[in-house]
């Protein structure tokens, strides 16, 4: 019983175990890396998704992820008396289960894709993504095709501009939801000549305008003000453009580039100008009249928030009624009349002329062919062209 | 017990300890360690989204990610050190003038100090931005005076964010601060005084060195997140004031490069951590567990009154602290004022940035929206038992780390500082993953693992540092008397632990309530405030949404006055039966 001795002893155990305990656990790590490192492991993008099976459950939801305000409300909710989820429900006898989830495309895609790695879409039927994020999604395999035969009215009301977009031909797994246009907005009390995107750049604004962070709407914008067609841009045409942006952004010229975080600092005067979305713009009109969305002169650019079904979507049955529903312009109509976007359902001009509503009038809803003349699309991104392109923008983005 | 041990009473029961310790770090190591070890693999992977990516001990992620954003590392530093040294500045002496200079009040300038960070940080901020736009009467002043150029801004600016980071933490550093100060021994003071020394010397040689493990506690909750920060660089900076946690988020969010993000975090975190240690080295970790000298009061014996003063000046001196209370108590609450002067707003549109004109439409039916109320309510509940959970496994484990003797009873005080290093967004998707792979599905019991996980290390710093202040003498008494360690606690320990562990309560609270980005991640289909906010501010928020913060903040104080309220008159009752 010499304390000294076992002391002594103890400690030499001590040291080994120690060692052993550590190895193991690095062991463990790896192993588990190995078996389950969801964030890694990516699937190589599938082209051979599956069609949505076009039958409804029966009694089961259509669960829907969207984004805040995007869908009219009656007494305060989304689905009170009247509204058009309501409507979808007495006429189709569907529940729905409407998730306001969706703050960004990215961020909403960084949420989902460990599940729909594993084919689920935790519980979703039917998923709001921008042109460019649809596409990603698809790529990856995250997508079904859909059955044209299951939703008559949109072959029937979708706008022909949008039938056939770069992205998606034939619309063969997005449907349009709402589109949009990416222009100029502009305070024509402080900023009456902006007209153009090379406007921007002008020094007499310096430290007063913004642009979008939006990848795919900044960059083809400002190529395109110097003569260069999105559609046929070259790696080197973007990384030219991102650099003339990244040197106004250094000088000061270009105050920030974020969200739409113009809309609080155009009205307090923060800003003159900023690249922005036509939506907001009838928002902001609303309280100032002098904020006025101009297409560029060189042209805007149009995209839309389109619907798609995901893997392992439960219900995709009722994702199809709902497009359906959604297509018949008098439907179309109660939507537009609350989001104030630009509908992609033909028809729904003369619904509001019929209702005596001046939104008919508004050409950021119903913007004819003259309005959006030399608009083009959101050019699709791949390959290792993307990787570079997207990590110049970050530079610009988090100097 | 050993001679001159009297600091800590040494375990006789291993079981004891584990019971202390044992739930607590339970949490942290199924909910941070083993996530982050995910992490730490997906570091050192490399490829695409496209591609896939692959283990193959890429420890060049590493080498490219600190090269590439040196700038964004320095800058966060930079930015974070600022906050902290101006939190402090500002956060010391109203600490002080609360714990010893507004008597019964005291409950009260804490909860209206502390209150405005229970409304979301994102209505916050953009009132800041209301505050610090270019045409505000503020920031016109500031030019009138010359601190801003002609053409010069506030917002967008560096200073700016070092502004917000400052505000936003303040809470962070005051609370540890307070909870430790309240227990200053004031007779040393006195005795200071006694001995012909001036009140600034007695304040330094005796209140300051005693203050500093309360002032560690605030530096640590105030440095560490501040640096990893990328909210108040997001809303109050450019391109330009881009912090490494902005950095990390468009790795993450919009490159997908999972494994550059992953390593810029893992690279932060070990910063931080040299830092910390650092700190650690210069001041003794005596400040941290507990020294043979720190805080020998038993009951509350404040520092003496300055003396009386005939003059005016000398009168105002004398209120100085008072009267600086009050200024930083109102400089605390602008904001919570910009709220709710703009839920009377009456804007046309969807967005309440300009002002209109006055209307009580809003106040009249403030429940009215289904989505945002119901969003309010979630966000309540999951703050509520958040916070309940986290309080208690924290103070277990903060007695245990203060109290007991154990093997690794250092490591653990550093390890515990880990999970405030670590960016949200990297956490977020790591426990994500994990919940994934377990096949767990989200929802608000995700949420709610996810916000314990988060809090605990915020409430364990804060009741280390009241608890540092304690003299274990007295429940040593209890023992000697036959008092058995439950009763001891409830009598002994708890009571005089209750300012600390309500400070701690008050900070997990306001965290679960603030949390956007992890719990985007792990809210499943729940929708919570902050993730309905976030979404709405880019569609429009109304009104509505000002009258419900305003509506929070009232509540919260009134509740604070109903407590004093209760108190005086519990007091009034005892004072006629003697």
């Amino acid at each position: 019983m010499d304390p000294v001795r076992d002391e002594m002893r103890h400690r030499a155990i001590r040291w080994p175990t120690r060692l052993l305990v550590a190895v193991a656990g690095l062991a463990a790590c790896v192993a588990l890396a190995g078996c389950g490192s969801d964030l890694g492991g990516g699937d190589t993008g599938s082209t051979d998704a599956t069609v949505a099976d076009t039958e409804p459950v029966a009694g089961e939801p259509l669960t829907i992820a969207t984004a805040v305000l995007y869908i009219d409300k009656s007494q305060g909710a989304v689905d009170g008396p009247g509204s058009t989820l309501d409507n979808f429900t007495r006429e189709t006898g569907i529940e729905v289960k409407y998730l306001e989830e969706i703050n960004s495309n990215e961020s909403e895609f960084a949420k989902l894709r460990p599940e729909l790695e594993n084919g689920s879409s935790g519980g979703r039927d039917l998923i709001v993504a921008t042109d460019w994020m649809a596409r990603k999604y698809y790529d990856l395999g995250y997508l079904q095709e859909l059955d044209h035969s299951a939703m008559p009215n949109v072959d029937k009301n979708l706008i022909p501009a949008l039938r056939d977009p770069a992205f998606d031909p034939g619309r063969k797994f997005s449907i349009p939801y709402q589109s949009g246009m990416t222009g100029l907005i502009v305070r024509t009390d402080l900023a009456p000549d902006i007209t153009s995107i090379n406007d921007l750049f002008d020094p007499k604004y310096k430290g007063k305008v913004a642009m979008l962070s939006e990848l795919r709407d900044t960059v083809p914008l400002v190529m395109k003000a110097d003569g260069i067609d999105p559609e046929d841009a070259t790696k080197e045409d973007w990384l030219a453009a991102i650099d003339k942006i990244k040197s106004a952004v250094d000088s000061g010229q270009i105050r920030d580039i974020t969200g739409n975080d113009y809309v609080d600092d155009i009205p307090r005067g923060d800003l003159v100008a900023a690249i922005g979305w036509s939506g907001d713009a009838v928002q902001m009109q609303l309280d100032n009249p002098a904020i006025e969305f101009r297409v560029p002169d060189e042209g805007c650019i149009i995209w839309s928030d389109d619907m798609v079904i995901p893997v392992g979507a439960p219900n995709p049955g009722a994702a199809y009624k709902f497009l359906n529903f959604i297509y018949d312009p008098k439907n179309a109509a109660q939507i537009s009349g609350y989001v104030n976007y630009t509908t992609p359902v033909a028809g729904v001009k003369d619904v509001f002329e019929k209702q005596g509503s001046d939104l008919a009038d508004n050409e950021l809803i119903f913007p004819d062919d003259k309005f959006t003349e030399g608009c083009s699309t959101q050019p699709v991104l791949e390959g290792d062209d993307a990787t570079e392109i997207e990590e110049a923008w970050q530079q610009v983005t988090t100097g | 017990m050993a001679a001159g041990d009297n600091r800590l009473i040494v375990s006789r029961s291993r079981l004891g300890v584990l019971g202390l310790i044992g739930p607590g770090t339970l949490w942290l190591a199924l909910f941070f360690f083993v996530p982050m070890v995910f992490m730490g693999v997906v570091s050192l992977e490399s490829g695409s989204i496209d591609e896939g990516f692959v283990f193959n001990w890429s420890f060049g992620n590493y080498a490219d990610a600190i090269s590439t954003y040196q700038t964004q590392f320095l800058r966060s530093f930079g930015y974070g050190g600022a906050a902290t040294a101006l939190a402090l500045l500002i956060a010391y002496p109203l600490a002080y003038a609360i714990a010893f200079r507004v008597g019964r009040w005291k409950s009260l300038f804490l909860f209206a100090v502390v209150a405005p960070f229970f409304t979301t940080y994102l209505i916050r901020t953009l009132a800041w931005q209301t505050i610090l736009s270019d045409q505000s009467p503020p920031v016109d002043a500031l030019r009138s005076i010359g601190l801003i150029g002609e053409n010069g801004r506030a917002l967008d600016t560096s200073a700016s964010v070092i502004a917000g980071l400052t505000y936003n933490f303040l809470p962070f550093m005051l609370l540890p601060i307070y909870a430790n100060l309240e227990r200053l021994d004031g007779r040393l003071v006195e005795a200071a005084q006694d001995l012909y020394s001036s009140p600034r010397e007695a304040f330094r040689r005796v209140t300051l060195p005693r203050s500093l493990p309360g002032i560690l506690a605030g530096v640590l909750l105030t440095f560490i997140p501040a640096v990893g920060d990328y909210v108040n660089a997001y809303f109050l900076g450019g391109p330009n004031q881009a912090m490494i946690g902005n950095v990390i988020q468009g790795q993450f969010l919009n490159l997908a490069d999972y494994p550059t993000a992953a390593a810029l975090s893992f690279t932060l975190m070990a910063l931080i951590m040299i830092a910390v240690v650092a700190y650690f080295w210069g001041f003794g970790t005596a400040a941290v567990v507990g020294g043979d000298d720190a805080g020998e009061g038993q009951t509350a014996y404040p520092p003496p009154d300055p003396p009386p003063a005939s003059t005016f000046l000398g009168r105002l001196r004398r209120r100085a602290l008072t009267i600086y209370a009050f200024l930083a108590t109102a400089y605390m609450l602008i904001p919570i004022a910009v709220i709710a002067l703009f839920s009377f707003n009456d804007p046309a549109g969807n967005f309440n940035t300009d002002w209109q004109g006055f209307t009580l439409e809003h106040w009249g039916d403030p429940f009215d929206d289904a989505e945002l109320t119901s969003a309010l309510g979630t966000s309540l509940e999951l703050a509520l038992l958040a916070t309940l959970i986290a309080t208690a496994l924290g103070t277990l484990l903060a007695l245990a780390l203060v109290r007991r003797r154990f093997r690794g009873r250092r490591a653990a005080n550093m390890l515990i500082l880990v999970p405030m290093a670590t960016p949200e967004v990297v956490i977020g998707a790591a426990l994500l993953s994990m919940f994934v792979y377990i096949d767990l599905s989200r929802g608000f019991g995700t949420l709610l693992v996810a916000h314990v996980m988060f809090s605990i290390s915020f409430v364990v710093v804060v009741i280390r540092a009241r608890l540092i202040a304690l003299d274990p003498g007295l429940e040593e008494a209890a023992a000697d008397l036959g008092a058995a360690p439950v009763s001891r606690f409830r009598t002994i320990t708890l009571p005089l632990l209750w300012p600390g562990i309500l400070a701690g309560a008050a900070l997990a609270f306001a965290l679960s309530i603030d949390d956007f980005v992890i719990s985007n991640f792990n809210s499943g289909t729940t929708v919570t405030f902050p993730l309905y906010i976030f979404g709405a501010s880019q569609r429009g928020i109304r009104p509505d949404v000002n009258v419900l913060a305003t509506m929070l903040f009232v509540l919260t104080v009134g509740a604070v006055l109903f407590a004093i309220w209760q108190q005086r008159r519990a007091e009034r009752r005892l004072e006629t039966t003697d």
